[in-house]
Order: structure tokens, then C-alpha cells, then sequence
């Protein structure tokens, strides 16, 4: 999948905010993280402020925070503010009388389904989490899983 | 919702057997939207006849309030045996109470037992709601795509 550069530096500028909570970043430090033009990021973290999806502080220590849901918010969200077109609209090429444009419509459409519906199930904590999760030994990730055990009571009734 | 931490401590966990069948079945279709209800007492004589499948409810205050399903089994596409989940759901009004996590937890740990390394599901594209769990989880796209054709009578 191609996605515009705004849409990669959006996504990019969204999930370094959500995973630094109660931090004012500045524009230019975010920049410098991803290696890319201030002024281009500014225009897009308005964007996004105009969203709702960051808010931003002026003065002393301002800069740039996360202010939406990281459970809910998808990578779809974000990316359907700065895509134009996209996703396509269902059936658009499926013109009646060319079979074989209506077929190669279908397996575009078959992909694109399954592009969509993968975007709109990964959240910013989900990325944020898996990010975390790969960057650790496989034990501590059982360790980890292991906390959601107590306070359950688990039994093993043979039936 | 919301539940209170009394509530929560008294989630119990257990291996299902044939008294929880008719619960679990309204539970599913609670959660699914429509009855599968064959489906549920085929498994359950499959489970009573010896198998590998694991069918787990997770009960507050005594009241069935989730369930999950899982087979540990070889499949024909260059794979070693490994877990698969076959549903998972809880009642609406007790989401979000990290319940789901801890089915999932649990089902796995009973693959793990049998020496399982990799757990995997096949789901409804459409489901969004499910898909954003495994993902949350940690599950990510296989290398397994499912195609299908109609093969009845037009």
C-alpha cells in the first residue's frame, strides 16, 4: 500500500505522542527524530490538531501532545484525513458490460477489503503496545500475559 | 458497565463441560448474532469422545459471562501442529474488564502445556471489533490466505 508522505508522517508524529503521555513535544524535535522538514510536519500536526487527534501548548515547554484515544483511534482514522480518494468506493469500476474490467475490479476490491479492514483493527496503543511487546525477550512477554491471571481464579474441572 | 472489584475477584475461569453447553450457546449467539447451536453440541460430543479441543467459560458471580474455544491440531499447509482459536467472546456488558484477555491467556497457556509455539485463527474480515482484540493481543497476519469459491447449484 502506497500512503502520501503526510499520511506516513501523520501516522509517524500520532504514535510518538500517544506513547510519550503527558509530554508538550516540540515540532522541531519531532523533525529531527523522523529526519524530515519542519514546516511540512507543522502543517500536518495542525491538521491533526484540527481533529482533535493532538492539541498544542505555546510559549515556554509548549509544543505538541497526543489528546485523542489510543485504544480507538485506527490507523484508517488518520489515514483517511490525509488520503484523498481513499478508500475507493465499493463497486466503482464494476461497470455493467465489461466482464473483464469487472473482474479486474473485483480482485482490486478484494485487496482493498482486506487493506481496510486490517487499518481500521490496529489502534495507536495496539502499535504502541506491539512495538513494546517485539522489543521484548519471549519470556517477559509470558510474564507480561501473566498479570491478566490474578485476581481470576482459574480452575481445571475435568468433564 | 462497569464492573466492581468485587465482581472482577470473582471471575472464575474453568474448563466447560456438558452443564454449561445451553449457556454458552445463548452467550454465542448473543455475540455472533445468530445460533450456532449445532455447531456447539457437535464440538461438545467431539469433546466427550476424546479430543484435542479446549472449551473454557469464564464465570462471575456464577453467572456464565464468556467463553472461549480452541483445538490444537495439524493442518495440511506446511505447518507443524499448532493452537488454533476457534471463537472467543464476552457479554457485552462486561467488556472492556480485560475478561477476553484472560480466556485468551489461558487458552493459550493450555496450548503452551502441549507444547504448542504458535496460535492462530481464521475470522470475519467484517469483524472489527474481534480483529481489533487479536490485534491488541499481539496477532498479526499468517502466512495462510482463505479463498473460497461457490460450488452449489446457480
Amino acid at each position: 500500500m502506497k500512503l502520501q508522505q503526510a499520511t506516513r508522517y501523520a501516522i509517524w508524529a500520532v504514535i510518538e505522542l500517544a506513547s510519550r503521555p503527558n509530554e508538550q513535544i516540540r515540532a522541531q524535535e519531532l523533525a529531527q527524530t523522523f529526519h524530515i522538514s519542519h514546516n511540512h510536519l507543522v502543517r500536518i500536526l495542525h491538521a491533526l490538531a484540527k481533529a482533535k487527534i493532538v492539541s498544542s501548548a505555546r510559549g515556554p515547554g509548549g509544543g505538541f501532545s497526543f489528546c485523542g484515544d489510543a485504544k480507538r483511534l485506527t490507523l484508517y482514522d488518520i489515514i483517511c484525513l490525509f488520503e484523498t480518494g481513499w478508500p475507493r468506493e465499493e463497486d466503482q469500476d464494476l461497470r455493467p458490460g465489461n466482464t473483464l474490467v469487472s473482474e479486474l475490479a473485483r480482485v482490486l476490491h478484494e485487496v482493498d477489503r482486506i487493506t481496510s479492514a486490517t487499518l481500521r483493527s490496529v489502534t495507536v496503543r495496539t502499535i504502541i503496545d506491539s512495538a513494546q511487546r517485539r522489543s521484548k525477550p519471549h519470556q517477559q512477554i509470558a510474564a507480561d500475559l501473566a498479570q491478566y491471571s490474578p485476581p481470576y481464579r482459574t480452575t481445571t474441572a475435568e468433564t | 458497565m462497569a464492573l466492581s472489584n468485587a465482581e472482577r475477584r470473582s471471575l472464575v475461569l474453568a474448563d466447560a463441560d456438558a452443564s454449561d453447553l445451553a449457556e454458552i450457546i445463548d452467550l454465542d449467539e448473543k455475540v455472533a448474532g445468530y445460533s450456532r447451536a449445532d455447531f456447539w453440541r457437535d464440538l461438545f460430543r467431539q469433546k466427550a469422545a476424546g479430543s484435542t479441543l479446549f472449551v473454557l467459560v469464564a464465570r462471575s458471580s456464577g453467572v456464565l459471562v464468556g467463553y472461549a474455544l480452541g483445538e490444537i491440531r495439524s493442518w495440511p499447509v506446511r505447518t507443524p501442529i499448532c493452537g488454533w482459536l476457534y471463537a472467543i467472546g464476552v457479554e457485552e456488558n462486561h467488556r472492556l474488564q480485560k475478561f477476553a484477555t484472560a480466556l485468551m491467556t489461558e487458552l493459550i497457556s493450555r496450548f503452551r502445556q502441549n507444547g504448542v509455539q504458535t496460535v492462530r485463527t481464521v475470522i470475519d474480515v467484517d469483524d472489527q471489533l474481534l480483529m481489533s482484540f487479536l490485534r491488541s493481543y499481539g496477532m498479526s497476519a499468517g502466512p495462510f490466505v482463505e479463498l473460497e469459491m461457490a460450488v452449489g447449484e446457480s
